[in-house]
């Protein structure tokens, strides 16, 4: 049926053959697939001939890294699942009115999700995965499975919730399981930057070389803007073999040549050092003089007149500017003639006007693990976590990425103890800005002998942490009116039973079956979640609920979606939403009991809102 | 113009060719003019001179320029034209066959629907010239002055938000015929962020 919801993630095959298609229209024809169907699918000898001596095939030697299964980890990447995201309003906050995010699951599968509503849209992602230091735990994603099993696996995890395995050096697939995990991840990822986006991936001296192949294969070695080095700790200590380990390296890549860095201010520390304090002469706040003099002959340009100091000292040189500017820096009181009035005359620069300078590739200054830890430590008097970023080093990433006049998104989907949502927060409180974080974050476990832990597992600390850090603004930034809330999601099977996805393997016997192709257990908000997947609909879009003619009509994002998921709809509840021409309404498939009135829904659409696309489940 | 006292009228005709040569209008743009406009007469003077009445602070007088037109569907920027080259205050009364519609430049060329000759006459209301000359607008542009603004700001908000609804109907149009639900959805945002703007203007 042609206006029946897909209710399954995005499959990125189909997409890739799309793009091909843009690009070669010819390369694309028709085929079956294994069952008979029919498909689009590429003609591999045009697209060859097309490129001609550009293609590489077989044995032939060529530059790449590889590694085992790299083949499945791209599979993984591409193929679609048939999961949904479920809303649970008891453990947001401000569920209504926050453009926040927080979604626990795990991450191939969330960013899999977001695919459809979400690409090309996130202005900054940073992320903080496992280092692989040989202690770290890793996703057990399971590419032995077919793609089908795969979309349809439920229950992944093991016994105690957990879908994780710890990864020692002694795994023979030391590198290789790491690569597989991060890669599929980080390949999804790139699709949801805008082209003006960046990337920044906190990683260490274990697979930082590694990191950097699989990131130059997936965004282009030529966003590739920078490996930063970050001190993660001032002191030293005999922690390694032979060297102290003080840094560790955060990569940037950018989506595209559009990604451009924003200039840092100046540090409070860097204005000390190189301004002077403000004077009688020039109040304007901190300054600094710069010399407005030519050297001759080297560059050929430059401007002669003679210049008389306050003390009465002729100064004859080639100046920078044109008489005309000097004199109109002059009577702005923006030259300075020495300490004794007679000096060659200098601009005064003031640190308020500066644009700032571009940032380095050596972060020494920024803040370490201690403070990430000990501001842990302020919201939990116990340290549940053992390393943690500080605030501080995501608030500078924020601040040479993110347009202050925009209201931008921030995705961090290694998330831990939510240090990105912390630093999200205390930015927009303090720039009075209205960025928006989505966070995800696998429910790992947490161990059992941290000591005097309450939490179950991490994304409880996650949110608890969040919840904490708006409630310490409160009162410091109290006229302010950031964003105090999240809307918490959490990933589960899909909301459909199998019969919704191939009708044709069930006998008519099975009638009622058929009749409710929902789980018992789904809410219509649950229904509503999945349908906005599916539709394009930013998660944290506005939902409005209304009783007509004593059903529940769910209005989303003011009359883009309106849907209603009771029985037994009537003519009279479809005529007052065809009123609103919402341009898509969905309802329930068993509302249309017969032909007939379908054919009348259809009529009452006709006459109110033709354009109105309407979809069942 | 109906409704203005006996001893403001006149009958003055403006030629074309005295409007080309004075300002050095170009074949092409004479051409263009000449397509919307056959003649051009002044027909009312309204001054302290004409009629009892007390100046006001910015206008003193001003002039009912009748103009006939061969298109009802003429191009505005030939009326524009005239309130550029001639530096007066006016009321264009615009005819074509039996009906008229009245137009002045604030900004903006502001105008009246098509009426018939025997419709109800404009109201000249207020003692100074200042307001006359107001009242005269807000009828003409049929301008619902919100207590907070002024005329002109009002005309302001008008035009702008004559613009929005402009955006959010074509916005709308292409929303609508979009497949993709990503990019309706990306345009919806778009319509309600307007919808917004113009809840706020």
């Amino acid at each position: 049926m042609d206006n029946k919801l897909k209710m399954q993630s995005v499959n990125n095959v189909d997409e890739n053959v799309k793009k091909i298609r843009e690009l070669f229209p010819n390369c694309v024809t028709e085929g079956k697939d294994e069952e008979g169907k029919s498909i689009q699918i590429v003609d591999f000898d045009m697209l060859k001939q097309e490129l001609s001596n550009y293609v590489v095939e077989g044995r032939e030697e060529r530059y790449q890294f590889n590694w085992p299964d790299k083949r499945n980890a791209i599979l993984a990447a591409n193929a679609p699942i048939n999961k949904t995201l479920r809303p649970i309003r008891g453990e947001s906050v401000q569920f209504e009115n926050t453009k926040n995010l927080y979604i626990e699951g795990d991450n191939l599968e969330v960013l899999k999700l977001l695919q459809e509503t979400y690409l090309g849209k996130i202005k900054m992602i940073y992320i903080d995965p496992p280092y692989n230091t040989g202690n770290d735990f890793l996703y057990e994603d399971d590419f032995k499975m077919t793609t089908e099993d795969f979309i349809n696996a439920n229950g992944q995890l093991d016994e105690d919730g957990n879908r994780l395995y710890q990864n020692t050096q002694r795994n023979g697939r030391y590198h290789t399981d790491w690569l597989n995990m991060i890669y599929p991840r980080i390949k999804l990822a790139a699709d949801l930057l805008r082209d003006d986006g960046f990337i920044f991936i906190s990683i260490d001296d274990n697979e930082v070389a590694n990191l950097r192949k699989i990131c130059d294969e997936i965004f282009g070695e030529t966003n590739f803007v920078s490996q930063i080095m970050w001190k993660r700790k001032k002191e030293r200590s005999n922690d390694s073999k032979n060297i102290s380990i003080q840094g560790e390296y955060i990569l940037i890549y950018g989506k595209s040549p559009l990604a451009i860095l924003n200039f840092e201010s100046l540090s409070s520390e860097y204005i000390k050092k190189s301004y002077k304090p403000a004077t009688k002469d020039f109040p304007n706040g901190e300054w600094r003089p710069v010399p407005i003099t030519v050297s001759k002959g080297l560059s050929g340009g430059g401007y002669e007149y003679k210049i008389v100091t306050p003390g009465g000292k002729v100064h004859n040189r080639l100046w920078a500017y044109p008489q005309k500017s000097y004199e109109k820096l002059l009577k702005e009181g923006r030259i300075y003639f020495g300490k004794d009035g007679n000096g060659v005359p200098q601009r005064v620069m003031y640190a308020a006007d500066s644009k700032g300078q571009s940032t380095t590739n050596y972060w020494d200054d920024v803040a370490t693990n201690k403070e990430g830890k000990k501001e842990v430590l302020e919201l939990f008097d116990d340290a549940v976590f053992d390393t943690v970023k500080p605030t501080k080093l995501i608030e500078k990433i924020i601040d040479i990425t993110i347009d202050n006049n925009e209201s931008e998104f921030i995705l961090d989907f290694f998330s831990g103890s939510a240090t990105t949502a912390d630093a999200v927060i205390r930015y927009n409180a303090r720039n009075k800005t209205n960025h928006r974080f989505i966070l995800v974050q696998l429910p790992e476990k947490v161990d059992g002998k941290k000591k005097g832990s309450s939490f179950d597992t991490i994304c409880d600390i996650g949110k608890e942490r969040i919840k904490r850090a708006i409630t310490r603004l409160d009162g410091k930034y109290d006229s302010l009116n950031f964003d105090r809330g999240f809307r918490v999601l959490k990933i589960d099977g899909t909301n459909m039973k199998e019969v919704y996805y191939n009708p044709n393997q069930y006998e008519q016997t099975l009638f009622n079956d058929v009749l409710d192709n929902i789980k018992s257990d789904r809410t219509s908000e649950d229904l509503l979640f999945q349908v906005m997947l599916e539709l394009g609909v930013l998660l944290s879009s506005k939902i409005e609920e209304e009783i007509v003619e004593g059903k529940k009509v769910f209005n989303v994002a003011a009359g883009y979606l309106m849907a209603c998921f009771d029985k037994d709809v009537s003519e009279k509840t479809i005529e007052a939403v065809a009123k609103k021409k919402p341009y898509y309404f969905v309802m329930r498939d068993f509302s249309l009991a017969n032909d007939n009135v379908a054919t009348n829904f259809n009529q009452i659409f006709q006459m109110y809102s033709p354009d109105t696309i309407r979809k069942v489940l | 113009m109906s409704g203005l006292p006996k001893s403001t009228m006149m009958k003055k005709q403006i030629p074309k060719s005295a409007i080309y040569k004075k300002y050095g209008m170009d074949s092409k743009a004479r051409e263009k003019f000449d397509n919307d406009i056959s003649r051009i007469y002044i027909v009312n003077e309204v001054s302290t001179r004409t009629m009892i009445i007390e100046r006001g602070l910015e206008i003193d007088s001003f002039f009912v320029v009748q103009i006939m037109l061969k298109n009802k569907k003429y191009d505005e920027s030939n009326i524009i034209k005239i309130t550029k080259l001639i530096n007066q205050n006016m009321i264009f009364e615009l005819r074509y066959e039996d009906k008229k519609s009245f137009a002045v430049y604030r900004g903006k060329l502001i105008t009246s629907d098509w009426r018939d000759d025997e419709s109800e006459p404009m109201k000249i209301q207020g003692l100074t010239l200042d307001e006359v000359w107001k009242q005269l607008i807000i009828q003409i542009g049929d301008i619902h002055v919100e207590p907070q603004n002024t005329l002109d700001e009002q005309i302001q908000v008008n035009d702008m938000k004559e613009k929005i609804l402009a955006n959010i109907k074509s916005l709308d149009r292409k929303a609508r015929s979009e497949r993709q639900p990503r990019k309706k959805f990306e345009m919806v945002e778009k319509i309600n962020e307007l919808k917004k703007e113009l809840g706020e203007l």
